[in-house]
């Protein structure tokens, strides 16, 4: 194999990998399913570095006890949280360790288990989740509006989700439905 | 692979010969070509791939000040375009034979490689495990490194694996990183291939690196105490040590540097031994006692087939033997509180000390005299402030421990060059060196 081919083959490869990581995510970010989730207001000190936004939801804290489910979660693991719109709100109403079959217009994101924490007694524990849309780069000048909503706690997030439940931010709005940022692809 | 002491002397040696007639003065150069002398590092390499250092953060640079200005499609194709500028540069320069600034093209690529994983993360908000990322990045430094062929990208490889396990140690607690030994096999075997001495030295501090990161995994896992899992770096070492010592008789310097660095581990291990603390347990876990018996077994029959092919001495045996034996004992001891094992305990160590030595004199091992002095002078400090400093008033224990340092720096420095210049250099194919 001459030098070149040798080093052509190191291009693809690499190319292969970074062109993956895109198509990756377009794939869920393309997805016909979308679930607005309601942002809530984090701790003012860490919440904004730069362009960097940090977003938690009400399904970041899941009470198990609460909702049916399996009740087999390791840490590191992965959760999955059926989501049904309820009053025009996404709230969840079960918790699986392995993807569950799904009800006619539930839809199921995944998480994962970053906490485990234990009540009193044989009662199920809370979950602490991450579900990959957690922190967001937005563009210069963008970053400081979306703090002040989110604050007031009046900030939604648009989530696409794809059938093993990877979600993806496509938009952020006001809780009256203004659009404050919408991500595209390219 | 020869050693660069080797080499040295190699060289000083012919040019003795050849004035001697022994050797014409013509097959200098086909003499030192077949011991490898021509693959030093050279100046030009280090000069080049600082310079592509600087134009991959220059070009970095310039796309982090125009990032904002740039929409996402714009962005991707300058990411993969400066990839693929940086390997179309370097296929130019290997094509015309210009080797060294071709590899320095090949480690920016890889370096460009990294950054266009980070920033297409970024711009497409891509939350993952992040440690992932930098795995991909070495795996990618690896890929290079096995199908270009290039010394440059397994260091760089070597270097982001560790970085790898560090993050996952340092950020999501991972009790046994596995996956990275896995990925240190591949560079190790590399390392081998290339027959690269700093690659050497690298495979083995990525190693040593992720036990240290691990060894507290090691003692959850097992239910292991302090003073037992400090033993994993007396035992482990030392069998490697004996393990290498045959291979030594065949003058490959890729054992002589591995167990040079097993010694030195070996060393601080069993000197630091006792300070380590016996968690109350009062019985070491029967998972260390198998570990213990294996590795003494281990590093006590390499060192009998190491007598057989005249690799090391009767003496050396038994200094096999006296660590492993001291070590169990001692570990065994601790854990019944027996505080008067602190004298015994540095009184082994002496002797394990002036082991060292003797092996370092008798071998002309430079690395292993020096060690063993440095060690030695450690030794009598530690013993001073053991033995004296609450048994003496303070002016008179620093007054005395300032004289000991001074006596001390000049005796031992005296000592060693005295033993040194028995040992011109370390006998890279005598089969003897440490």
């Amino acid at each position: 194999m001459t030098v070149a081919l040798r080093i052509l083959v190191i291009v693809a490869l690499q190319t292969a990998a970074l062109a993956y990581m895109i198509y990756d995510r377009i794939s869920v970010f393309s997805s016909s399913t979308v679930v607005t989730l309601k942002v809530k207001p984090v701790d003012p000190s860490d919440m904004f570095r730069g362009d960097y936004v940090i977003l938690t939801y009400d399904i970041s804290m899941i009470a198990t006890n609460d909702l049916p489910g399996d009740d087999k979660y390791v840490q590191g693991g992965f959760a999955y949280v059926t989501l049904e719109e309820r009053d025009g709100a996404w709230t969840p109403t079960a918790v699986n360790s392995s993807m569950p079959a799904q009800a006619p217009g539930a839809v199921v994101i995944r998480g994962q288990v970053d906490g485990v924490m234990h009540n009193s007694g044989n009662e199920p524990p809370q979950l602490r989740l991450t579900y990959g849309i957690e922190s967001f780069f937005v563009p210069q000048g963008q970053g400081k509006p979306i703090e002040d909503e989110r604050q007031k706690g009046e900030l939604t997030a648009d989530i696409a989700v794809d059938a093993q439940g990877r979600g993806a931010l496509r938009s952020l709005r006001r809780t009256d439905g203004t659009v404050m940022y919408v991500e595209s692809l390219f | 692979m020869r050693p660069p002491f080797y080499l040295r002397q190699l060289k000083r040696d012919l040019e003795e010969w050849i004035a001697k007639g022994l050797v014409p003065a013509s097959s200098r150069d086909a003499i030192l070509e077949s011991a490898g002398a021509g693959s030093r590092t050279r100046l030009d390499l280090i000069f080049a791939v600082f310079g592509v250092i600087l134009v991959g953060a220059g070009a970095m640079s310039f796309v982090a000040a125009n990032w904002e200005m740039m929409g996402k499609f714009s962005r991707l194709v300058v990411l993969f375009g400066t990839m693929w500028a940086a390997y179309a540069i370097a296929i130019y320069f290997l094509a015309s034979a210009r080797d060294v600034i071709g590899q320095a093209f090949i480690l920016l690529g890889v370096l460009m490689f990294g950054a266009n994983i980070m920033l297409i993360a970024q711009t497409y908000n891509i939350n993952a495990h992040f440690p992932d990322g930098v795995m991909l990045w070495a795996l990618g430094a690896l890929a290079a490194a096995v199908i270009a062929p290039s010394r440059a990208a397994l260091a760089a490889a070597l270097a982001l694996g560790s970085l790898w396990t560090w993050q996952e140690f340092s950020y999501f607690d991972v009790v046994l990183h596995i996956p990275f030994l896995f990925f240190w096999a591949a560079c190790a075997a590399m390392a081998f291939i290339f027959a690269w001495r700093p690659g050497v030295h690298l495979t083995i501090l990525a190693l040593i690196f992720w036990f240290v990161l691990n060894t507290e995994g090691f003692a959850r896992l097992l239910g292991w105490g302090e003073v037992e899992s400090v033993t994993i770096y007396i035992f482990v070492p030392l069998a490697l040590w004996s393990l290498m010592q045959l291979f030594d008789a065949r003058g490959n310097a890729f054992s002589v540097t591995g167990s040079h660095y097993a010694f030195f581990i070996f060393l601080v291990a069993y000197f630091v031994l006792h300070f380590a603390d016996n968690n109350d347990k009062a019985s070491p876990d029967s998972s260390w006692v198998i570990f213990a018996m294996t590795m003494s077994l281990i590093a006590f029959a390499a060192g009998v087939v190491g007598i057989s092919r005249k690799a090391i001495n009767i003496v050396d045996l038994l200094g096999i033997a006296f660590a492993c034996v001291t070590t169990i004992a001692y570990v065994y001891l601790v854990q019944r509180n027996d505080e008067a094992l602190d004298v015994p305990y540095l009184a082994f160590t002496l002797l394990i000390l002036l082991w060292s030595l003797q092996r370092g004199v008798r071998t002309e091992d430079r690395f292993v005299i020096n060690l063993s002095t440095v060690f030695f002078g450690l030794w009598v400090i530690y013993v001073y402030f053991v033995l004296f400093s609450d048994r003496i008033d303070t002016t008179v224990f620093f007054l005395v421990g300032g004289l000991l340092l001074i006596l001390l720096g000049l005796g031992l420095e005296g000592m060693r060059r005295r033993l040194v210049a028995t040992a011109p250099a370390a006998p890279a194919a005598t089969g003897t060196a440490s």
